[in-house]
């Protein structure tokens, strides 16, 4: 094998080759001593690269962060806690709606035989509202009625 | 003993626990900053951006397929290249005066003047994005790829030339 381009030996040093590609450029490797050093030349600047020590943030920095990530928590929290509240009132007023017509429709019409024994004048299928209305206007009219 | 909460468990608990987030930043804020302080070559830049990186790490999905602080980085170099992006539009209007140091980046100036933070700095941002990535955070090239929302060969060549022109500083 000729000799790996520095390409191809980044990318051995990075273990980013098939097994195949990376057992060649180790034959090769073992062989070559031009090759191997300078492999060892990379390898020593990304050892430097990782050993060198990082900058470190003030104290005031990591407050800061501590604080403004709670603030944005406590900002969802409470959006959170308004659409939960805006929810369940939506809720709320939808199950009195369905109860409300589900009563409606569960109260009981004004048979025709009903309405012909009591001797209104009301359609069939007249609701109980219906004649309550009926009886209310009827009883407000009795006394002038039994008046000789 | 109580057992410490992992990584993991940090963020799924993120949006409802407060001292999650204070953990998670006890565990990986110094070691954020101070890939931040590499990348951006700036202490307020470092500062925000890993500022900008917590709170999108509050939205963010995990998806497990990397370690905790990896997925952190990642986050960590888009934002900072998005910070960059801001304030070399902002440099445009207002002339860049210098940023104050503290006390901490004072002393800490002196251990990094030595050697390789000075080479890192005279790298281009793109450069020193790939170095930092797969030099001090052991990316894989699909990772960075990932990351950086470019090809998987734009990544080995930007790679190799960083390393290339790292070397040439090194040797100089």
């Amino acid at each position: 094998m000729i000799c790996p381009t520095d390409h191809l030996l980044h990318r051995f040093q990075d273990d980013e080759l098939s097994p195949l590609d990376r057992q060649t450029v180790a034959e090769h490797l073992r062989a070559c001593d031009a090759c191997a050093t300078k492999l060892q030349h990379m390898s020593q600047l990304s050892d430097l690269l990782r050993s060198a020590p990082l900058p470190l943030p003030a104290m005031s920095a990591i407050l800061k962060w501590q604080r403004n990530t709670r603030l944005l928590q406590d900002r969802s929290i409470r959006r959170l806690a308004s659409w939960m509240t805006a929810a369940a009132s939506i809720l709320l007023v939808a199950s009195l709606y369905v109860s409300t017509s589900t009563q409606a429709q569960a109260m009981p019409t004004l048979h025709d035989w009903e309405a012909a024994v009591i001797g209104i004048d009301i359609e069939p299928g007249a609701t109980d509202q219906a004649t309550a209305q009926w009886m209310l206007t009827d009883l407000t009219h009795a006394p002038a009625r039994s008046q000789p | 003993m109580i057992e410490q909460p992992t990584d993991e468990q940090l963020l799924e608990r993120l949006s409802s626990d407060a001292h999650a987030m204070s953990l998670l930043i006890d565990r990986h804020g110094r070691y954020l900053y101070g890939i931040a302080r590499t990348l951006t070559q700036s202490q307020t830049e470092a500062e925000d951006a890993v500022q900008e990186t917590l709170l999108a790490l509050l939205k963010a999905r995990f998806d497990g397929r990397s370690a905790v602080r990896t997925f952190m980085v990642g986050i960590l170099v888009r934002q900072a290249a998005l910070l960059r992006r801001k304030r070399r539009g902002w440099l445009r209007i207002v002339p860049h005066t210098g940023d104050r140091e503290s006390d901490c980046d004072e002393q800490n100036a002196s251990d990094a003047k030595a050697d390789l933070a000075v080479l890192l700095e005279k790298l281009s941002h793109e450069h020193r994005e790939v170095i930092v990535m797969r030099e001090l955070q052991a990316m894989t090239y699909d990772q960075m790829a990932s990351i950086l929302n470019l090809p998987r060969g734009t990544i080995e060549s930007r790679l190799h030339r960083a390393r290339e022109q790292l070397k040439l500083l090194w040797i100089k």
